[in-house]
């Protein structure tokens, strides 16, 4: 029995045990006057959709699920949008990849990015993780809620041993919440980038354009083309991301400089894409190109972000 | 007895992949059978599918013809913990056949 079924019987005997005492809880209520229509509805129609689930998976085939559910980009039930690509005329070189791909663009295993015109070129691009910061500050809000409550009940039962219990957790609320700050102040400073195509062709020269704001003192300044596997995995309950670079190339380095607050430091580069691999993402594995940039800023928080950048296989004219 | 016959190995995406499932009328238990053309990822993270095609076959004796128009993406990718596989996939009671084959950039 593969990892798979065995999953999907315990669901369903988890769910149809859940059912079944919801539904015990229930004829009890009723048999000692109780309503019909108590809480125990919600818990048995809860038991009722975990085995349900469970039966989904054991009746059908990962494919024949894929097909009903739409799962995975190119399920059947989402049609490929034929592209320009697929038989492309003469003179298809000098298209841009996102002309190329043009309307089987969304329905490919890629990242979903939002098309903004840069000011100097084509594409504005945007830092990849850019909701960490105020994840990690609305977390430390709710660690430190939760510690607060416990420091307080400690010192309202003047017990010393509740407090020297607490010691930690305050202590990891107070790092989690320094953490949160210094990548937002970081990112109050982050650079604007752009770059003269995106999605871009695997093996072309991308034009790129950076645009650092200011009043900041930068004592180095770096730019990177990375690209990099990332793999998810649950283990039990837990789930894991790994990564692993795939290349990785300096574009720039300058500093030390100074930014005044109504001059922003400027800079064009050129880079030149590696022909493989080409940028892919589905629900547990991904291959992600970015540019990397990291500032080491003067008396402020540092930043390393990152900028992704879809990378794409070269689509040949037709006859070539 | 089940097989997957694939007139190419090798595709370029956006071309057409096609074979033949050949049922030798053994193996009468299952009453159809399914086929797809998916990709599936495999190395450290969860798998994850994209079905491209699926149709239910009747398991009769003889040969079925498929083809399949394939996307711009994903090519096969053999990285160091993400690889990307292509498949011919047919699937029925007494368990699972894949035909890989390779998918390849045009240019």
């Amino acid at each position: 029995m593969s990892g798979s079924d065995r999953g999907s019987l315990s669901t369903i005997i988890g769910g149809t045990v859940f059912l079944g005492l919801s539904l015990l809880g229930g004829w009890n209520e009723f048999t000692h006057g109780g309503s019909p229509f108590g809480p125990w509805l919600i818990f048995a129609a809860f038991g009722l959709a975990i085995a349900g689930s469970g039966l989904w998976k054991r009746l059908l085939s990962p494919e024949s699920r894929a097909r009903r559910l739409g799962v995975g980009p190119l399920a059947i039930g989402r049609p490929v949008a034929p592209a320009l690509a697929y038989r492309a005329p003469p003179g298809a070189h000098s298209l841009s990849a996102r002309e190329a791909y043009a309307l089987a663009l969304p329905t490919l295993p890629l990242r979903r990015i939002p098309e903004i015109a840069g000011r100097t070129l084509a594409r504005a691009l945007r830092v990849e993780d850019r909701g960490a910061g105020w994840f990690l500050l609305f977390f430390s809000f709710f660690w430190n809620a939760m510690t607060f409550a416990g420091v307080a009940a400690g010192l309202a039962s003047d017990k010393l041993g509740i407090l020297l219990f607490m010691v930690p957790f305050v202590l990891a609320g107070v790092v989690v919440t320094v953490l949160a700050l210094h990548k937002l102040l970081g990112q109050r400073k982050v650079a604007s980038v752009e770059l003269s195509a995106e999605p871009a062709f695997a093996g072309d020269e991308v034009e790129l354009f950076v645009s650092q704001p200011g009043p900041a003192a930068i004592n180095r300044f770096k730019a990177t083309l990375r690209c990099m596997e990332r793999a998810t995995y649950k283990v039990g309950t837990a789930t894991r991301t790994e990564t692993h670079t795939v290349f990785e190339e300096p574009i720039f380095e300058e500093g030390p400089f100074t930014v005044a607050r109504s001059l922003p430091w400027e800079r064009r580069a050129t880079m030149r894409l590696p022909s493989r691999p080409h940028s892919f993402k589905s629900d547990n594995n991904e291959i992600v190109w970015t540019v990397r940039f990291e500032a080491d800023i003067d008396r402020w928080p540092d930043y390393d972000e990152s900028f992704e950048v879809r990378v794409l296989p070269r689509v040949a004219a037709e006859g070539t | 007895m089940i097989a997957i016959e694939l007139t190419r190995g090798t595709v370029v995406a956006g071309d057409v992949v096609e074979g033949h499932v050949v049922f030798d009328g053994s193996g009468r238990g299952d009453t159809t059978v399914e086929l797809s053309v998916l990709w599936e990822t495999s190395g450290k993270g969860d798998t994850d599918i994209g079905v491209l095609h699926f149709e239910r076959l009747a398991n009769d004796v003889g040969r079925r013809q498929f083809r399949v128009q394939l996307p711009l993406l994903p090519l096969s990718y053999d990285g160091t913990i993400v690889k990307i596989a292509w498949l011919v996939r047919v699937r029925g009671a007494g368990g699972v056949i894949d035909t890989p084959f390779e998918v390849v950039s045009r240019a």
